[in-house]
């Protein structure tokens, strides 16, 4: 079966390069300076198509041909791709120049859009990635709490962030008491020492978080695990989360990096009604431009970040030359201003999303595939594995090559579509049938080749 | 952002001014400077009711202001001033605000999407020019800020040598990854043997564990680099120290540090955030005869966009990719959702290409440096300061009030920092944007001499009032 796979895998590569030879010519050309050619090859096994340009709902690659884009730039793109209020607000802050060392106007107007939106945020301070955001509300929460520890669930991504890239994809020990697993090579043991992992949708994270109560400092937790596979937290696991970070003076960190912005005005707080002491925010809100958000407590975040005392040592640094910088703060004020004061979008989504997931496993169903499609609002999870899965356990027995050749399949097909799928407010319920179509040719190929399991 | 000792002692011969009435006058500038730009001190009481902080980067400034718009050398605040922009965005911008080929560049990306899930055709060609500015390198990783550039080196050297140890120099500032962020503001213990202190609150515990210091420009750094030898991943050091004070590393001290590393199995790791680009087409090793094993870039290589990258051998920038099907666990992470973004790629690749094909424009950069450095040294000259000016090519450091030439941060404690923050928001009156001390400075291609003059100008009028204030010798 292994062998069968690879096979398929051989061949869906060489149908990928003979149909997009300029595409596979800058792949041999990238991956001279790239490793496999992009940052982020392994996101796009085997060969990644090269975007030149995108619209809308739509992506272009390097040999012409057009995707439908259900990946929209991992999630950030809520407005879809060069939305003309993003556009014409990068054109103005172009006009006036990209990149300062002093602040500008539209810092102000993004820290306000996001005090005003994101419950619980009377503070925000801006960085790069939402790698930087983890990094800083980490050390935001130790400084608060003078302990050290860090809580995390199995399965919850964080960004490149050390001190939480643990237990990702590497699951190990009793389910009540998982190990925490470094997923990086070249990281120091001090990480590992500082981490708790916890199971995820299962209330015995809540003794194991007080069993530590005298070392951990916060708990960060995706309301619905993104790159762990679209699973949604059941809402009394955020809720119990929530009590038991108050009941031991633990920092709760909502890490809404994907959900900010994506699953309402309010994000993925205001839909589970838990407010997080800190909130982690990235993508939609940079309207496409790279960003990091670090928003909470007023108390908490002045007396970390902007103490009395002058000593360096005192104060939480997150500093960076781009932090704040004028062309992202643009596309968000853009993005989030007009996501936040249009509650239909949200509307759209939660019709889009509700149609994906509803045509999926009608699809799944017909054409007999052992496949679960999980996720909430515009995004949408689907899974080669036993069960419907609750947690990352439950996707240990993913058979990752028929996923791999799906997402392949689908893309020679025309459609941009990972494990993980998002929608935007550019896509239509037409696109959405599209999909769906083209995902039943997938897994009719699929098992008409034998890939698919049982 | 001024500097910190941990001891209490102060040198002798410290220059002596008066702290309390450079304070003073440092309230009546502020308060001149809030009358004067009304709309300025409004943004700024709005900015400190919400906290809306890109960072913790406003520590920079003496005195906000708020940038309007900005072209060539010029910057204008959102009440209508102008100032000569000494700052450009913290170095990034060397051919100035908006160079033509830069907006052209940005403008065509904004139609055709900002962002994309799979790649950019556009990330390639700029890690084409900047791995060919870079003696020996062969790759590169993307990362979206200078700092997630040297977490990437830390983590490639780590997984190269298989040990956790990293040394790092006083006043290095290598952005904000946490095994980094000690002795960068803080001065502490010898020389000979510097104490670890924590920059930044909440790092965790243990971190400190991995990490050596080193005097900066000081031989005693080989001993202790020999001393943890088999501990040590990795030496980072920026070939010119750019937060401390604008120090060049001398060649004899990247020499010495090469041959420690060679001897004890680590990798030496240049921070080039600031120096990549700036003082040559590519990294300043070019002009060394030092090569380390991975260089950092971030700044000029995004042409003004958020960007870092790490770059290096092939086997080690491999080591960020796992083998097909590989697992999280036989990688190194680095990325993150807008590594290698559209944008970055294409403003990073219009500034190179101009650097690139210019390199005569790093004559012109640094003959401007030059008379900048000179027309400052012979202000504190003619108005007989004692002071100092620092910086090679495009960067300069200073004025530096004290009595003796500094060549690292340590020196720099006895300095008068208290007239160094003064000289900045006085300079703002007069036209002239540069941060507090340390002051780093920087110049791009759209400045002129005429330019450089003024800002000469404006440094001797300013300290000559902060001199009949008695703020000043």
């Amino acid at each position: 079966m292994q062998q069968r796979g690879e096979d398929l895998l051989e061949a869906a590569r060489k149908e990928l390069r003979d149909s997009r030879p300029l595409g596979a010519a800058h792949h041999e050309r990238a991956s001279r300076v790239l490793p496999r050619g992009t940052t982020r090859a392994r996101f796009w096994e085997p060969m990644p198509i090269y975007v030149k340009k995108a619209q809308g709902a739509y992506l272009t690659d390097v040999d012409g041909r057009d995707y439908c884009d259900f990946n929209l730039g991992q999630g950030a793109l809520v407005l879809g791709h060069a939305h003309p209020a993003v556009v014409a607000a990068l054109e103005a802050q172009l006009e006036r120049g990209t990149h300062f060392g002093p602040p500008t106007h539209n810092r102000i107007q993004l820290a306000e859009l996001i005090v005003e939106s994101v419950p619980g945020a009377d503070r925000v301070a801006f960085v790069n990635s939402g790698t930087e955001a983890t990094m800083g509300a980490l050390r935001i929460a130790r400084k608060a709490t003078g302990r050290s520890k860090v809580g995390k669930v199995e399965g919850g991504w964080h960004g490149a962030n050390e001190f939480v890239l643990h237990s990702f994809t590497t699951l190990s020990g009793d389910a009540a008491r998982p190990d925490a697993n470094l997923d990086s090579l070249g990281v120091s043991s001090v990480a590992t020492k500082n981490v708790i992992v916890l199971p995820f949708n299962d209330e015995r994270a809540f003794d194991r978080i007080r069993e530590a109560r005298d070392e951990l400092a916060c708990v960060i937790v995706e309301p619905v695990l993104g790159g762990g596979g679209c699973l949604p937290a059941e809402p009394s696991f955020l809720e119990g989360l929530r009590a038991v970070c108050s009941e031991i003076g633990a920092v709760l960190i909502l890490d809404e990096v994907i959900t900010g912005y994506r699953l309402g005005p309010r994000g993925a707080a205001g839909r589970y009604g838990v407010t997080g002491d800190l909130t982690t925010l990235g993508k939609a809100a940079g309207g496409g431009l790279p960003i990091g958000v670090i928003c909470g407590r007023g108390d908490l975040m002045d007396e970390t970040m902007w103490p009395a005392s002058g000593a360096p040592g005192d104060a939480v640094f997150a500093g960076g030359t781009f932090s704040g910088n004028p062309m992202t703060m643009a596309a968000g004020v853009a993005t989030v201003g007009e996501l936040v004061h249009h509650a239909e979008h949200y509307r759209h989504l939660e019709e889009l999303g509700e149609g994906l997931r509803v045509g999926l496993r009608r699809a799944l169903c017909e054409v007999g595939a052992p496949a679960f499609v999980t996720g909430v609002g515009s995004m949408v999870g689907v899974h080669f594995c036993g069960t419907m899965p609750s947690n990352e356990r439950d996707l240990v027995t993913t058979d990752h090559v028929a996923a791999q050749l799906l997402r392949v399949y689908l893309e020679l097909d025309g459609f941009i579509s990972r494990g993980l799928s998002f929608l935007s407010t550019a896509h239509t319920g037409e696109d959405v049938h599209r999909l769906v179509a083209a995902y039943e040719r997938a897994l009719r190929r699929l098992q008409t080749e034998g890939a698919l399991g049982a | 952002m001024v500097f910190h000792e941990v001891t209490s002692e102060r040198t002798e011969g410290s220059v002596a001014v008066s702290e309390r009435r450079a304070n003073e006058l440092m309230d009546s500038v502020r308060a001149e400077l809030r009358r004067t730009r009304p709309l300025t001190a409004a943004a700024h009481d709005r900015t400190v009711t919400r906290r809306a902080i890109g960072g913790t980067r406003s520590r920079f400034w003496p005195v906000p202001i708020y940038v309007e718009r900005a072209q060539g050398a010029y910057l204008y605040d959102i009440d209508g001033f102008r100032y000569i922009d000494c700052n450009m965005g913290h170095g990034p911008l060397i051919l100035g605000h908006r160079p033509p080929a830069v907006v052209e560049a940005l403008a065509g990306q904004i139609r055709e999407g900002t962002h994309y899930g799979p790649p950019s055709s556009k990330e390639c060609a700029l890690a084409e020019l900047i791995v060919g500015g870079v003696p020996g390198a062969e790759m590169l990783a993307f990362t979206n800020s200078g700092g997630e550039s040297t977490m990437a080196a830390v983590r490639l050297a780590r997984a190269a040598t298989g040990r956790d140890g990293v040394a790092k120099c006083e006043g290095g500032l290598h952005g904000n990854y946490e095994p980094l962020l000690f002795n960068v503001f803080t001065i502490a213990g010898g020389a000979d043997r510097p104490e670890l202190v924590a920059d930044c609150a909440g790092l965790p515990v243990g971190v400190a564990d991995d990490i050596v210091m080193l005097p900066f420009n000081d031989d005693r750094a080989f001993d202790l680099v020999r001393e943890r030898g088999s501990e040590l991943a990795c030496v980072i050091v920026e070939p010119l120290q750019g937060s401390a004070g604008t120090f060049p590393a001398s060649s004899s001290f990247l020499a010495g540090l090469r041959a420690a590393c060679d001897e004890v199995g680590a990798l030496l790791v240049f921070d080039e955030v600031i120096s990549g680009f700036r003082l040559a087409p590519g990294s300043a090793a070019l002009n060394l005869e030092v090569r380390p094993d991975l260089v950092t870039m971030g700044k000029a290589i995004g042409g003004g966009m958020p960007v870092g990258a790490v770059i290096g051998s092939r086997e080690h920038v491999m080591l960020t990719d796992s083998p097909p099907g590989g697992g999280f666990c036989e990688q190194v992470f680095v990325g993150g959702t807008f590594s290698g973004n559209p944008m970055t790629a294409a403003a990073g690749h219009a500034q190179l290409s101009q650097l690139v094909e210019n390199p005569r424009l790093y004559d012109q950069l640094s003959a401007m440096g030059e008379r900048m450095r000179r027309g400052l040294r012979r202000v504190l000259s003619e108005l007989g300061i004692p002071g100092f000016v620092t910086g090679v090519g495009s960067i300069w450091g200073g004025p530096y009030f004290m009595d003796r030439e500094p060549t690292s941060m340590r020196d720099l404690l006895d300095s008068n920092q208290a007239a160094g923050t003064l000289v900045s928001a006085c300079l703002l009156e007069l036209g002239v944007l540069m941060t507090g001390p340390p002051h780093l400075n920087f110049l791009s291609t759209a400045h002129t001499d005429e330019d450089v003059d003024q800002v000469v100008d404006a440094h001797r009028e300013v300290m000559k009032r902060l001199q009949s204030e008695g703020c000043l010798p």
